[in-house]
Formats: C-alpha cells, structure tokens, sequence
C-alpha cells in the first residue's frame, strides 16, 4: 500500500466527517510518511509501519469529537500529579481503607455481643421466674425463693443492660450516617 | 504502566521533545522512543491537545518542497513542564515512604 492509497482509506472510513475537518489529520500521517521516506525508508514499509487505516481512521473520529466538544473541558479530570499521587499511593491508601473497614466491622461486632448478652439475661430472668414457679408446687420454699431473687437480678441487670446497649447502637449509627455525609461532601 | 498516568506523561515528554528547539512529528516520536513507547496515532491527538490547550503553537516550514509542522513550546508549556518537575519531587517523597523497609 503506497501513501495515496493508504491517505484515501482513512478518507472511505471517515466519509461521513467533513473533508475540511479530515485534512488536517491527513496532513499529518502524509508528513510522517514523508519524513520517513526521507530517512531512506521505503514508501511502503513507510506506511506499513503507521499501522491499520481502519484503527487510524478511529483515532482521528475520537480526536475530532474530543475537540470538537465545547471548550474540551467538559468533564472535570483529575491533575496528572493526583493520578500519579493515586497510584503510587495505592499500597499505602488501600491499607488505610482496610484498617478502616475493620475498625468498623469491629464496632458493630461489639453491639452484636452486647445484644446477645442481653438476650441471655432476659431469658434467664425467664427461665428463673418459670423454675421457681416449678419449685413452688413442689414446696421446695428455699430454693424457690433463690431462683426469684435471681431472676429480678437477671430483670434489673436486662434493664440496666439494655439502656446501655441501645445507646451504643444509637451512636454507631450517627456515627455511620456522620461518616457517609462526610465522604460524600468529599466527592462532590 | 496505567493508562492515565502514561498520557499524562507522554504530554511532559512532548512539551520535553520541544523544549530546546522546535521540532516536527517524526523527530518527537524519535525523541521519545526511547522512554516510552509513543505511536504516530498516539502523538497525534497528544499535540491536538497541547496546541488547544496553548503549550505549543504550529508553524509551517518549507521543507524539500513540501510543508512540514514544526512545533513550539509557549511559557505556559515551559511553567507546566517547571510545575512537572516540582509535583515529582512530591511523589518521588512519597514513593519512599511507600517502599520504606521496615
């Protein structure tokens, strides 16, 4: 394939763009096969080395529409030295994120713990009340009497124990909706 | 190396071909050839951008007959390539804290 052939396959490709718009990109690729020729490289091998016309044609589509875009700076991007600052970064922020999660993770496996430490008093202040019933038809008086003491201790201890774990809930739960509002403004 | 950041780079590289004197498409490929691999389709949209967003400016030569670009980089192009090298102090800082042995 010599230059003109290969100039009028991009042309084909991108015959639906205006021609005025396509010069300047053709222009370009028939300067570099130029130059290459006049380094001594032959024309063809000239050409064969600028690649597929086809994938060339699609560049130049992709570079038009980019510049073609009101100003080209529709979409906000990060600076270079961000995404460099990101990606050399990544071992460190990666970790920090993980720790992160985990701390969390923790936090709400404690007020799992503290509710099932809850439920375990309620149901032994019920299994207290139920058994010293039992006892009682049985006149075991004395016996009785100690599982009903244990067993208000078990109500009291639920009360107490329950104020305790369900502002803990409360909290880890601003403290998540604290924290998304937080991220988000950081987003935005 | 990620795609993003080696765009950015390639910018500096081309605004690097064109910093001591103007130059034309084949000698920046040539030029930057040996650190990064740059085609003519990739360098094409590179100097597009450059030239819109005004770190270079165009001129056409006469050259054996035939027009050829030349490339010139403006003082914004030299105050990017100048904020480049202050930005990679910066990361090369952060770089060693990252590898730092224990």
């Amino acid at each position: 394939m010599n230059r003109e052939e290969f100039l009028q396959r991009i042309r084909q490709e991108l015959s639906d763009l205006p021609l005025a718009d396509l010069e300047p990109s053709l222009d370009y690729y028939r300067e570099m096969i130029a130059d290459r020729m006049e380094e001594g490289i032959p024309e063809e091998e000239g050409v064969a080395a600028l690649g597929d016309p086809r994938v060339i044609a699609a560049e130049i589509r992709a570079t038009l529409s980019e510049s073609g875009a009101p100003a080209g700076k529709g979409h906000s991007r990060l600076p270079g030295w961000a995404i460099v600052l990101l990606a050399v970064g990544s071992p460190l922020w990666i970790a920090a994120a993980a720790v992160l999660l985990a701390v969390y993770i923790t936090l709400w496996a404690v007020v799992v713990v503290f509710w099932a430490a809850e439920l375990c008093l309620g149901v032994g202040a019920l299994c207290g009340l139920v058994c010293f019933l039992l006892l009682l038809f049985q006149g075991h008086w004395a016996q009785a009497v100690l599982l009903l003491g244990g067993s208000f201790l078990c109500v009291g201890l639920t009360v107490l124990w329950h104020m305790g774990t369900l502002a803990g809930t409360k909290g880890l739960i601003h403290l998540t909706g604290w924290c998304g509002r937080k991220c988000l403004e950081g987003f935005r | 190396m990620d795609i993003q950041l080696k765009r950015g780079l390639l910018e500096i590289c081309v605004l690097a071909a064109i910093k001591s004197k103007d130059s034309y498409g084949y000698q920046i490929i040539k030029d930057i050839k040996p650190y990064l691999t740059i085609s003519e389709s990739t360098l094409y949209p590179i100097l597009r951008r450059l030239e819109s967003g005004e770190l270079l400016t165009v001129h056409p030569v006469e050259h054996n007959g035939r027009i050829r670009k030349y490339y010139r980089i403006t003082p914004a192009g030299r105050a990017r390539l100048a904020a480049f090298a202050e930005e990679w102090k910066e990361i090369m800082c952060i770089y060693q804290f990252v590898t730092k042995e224990e």
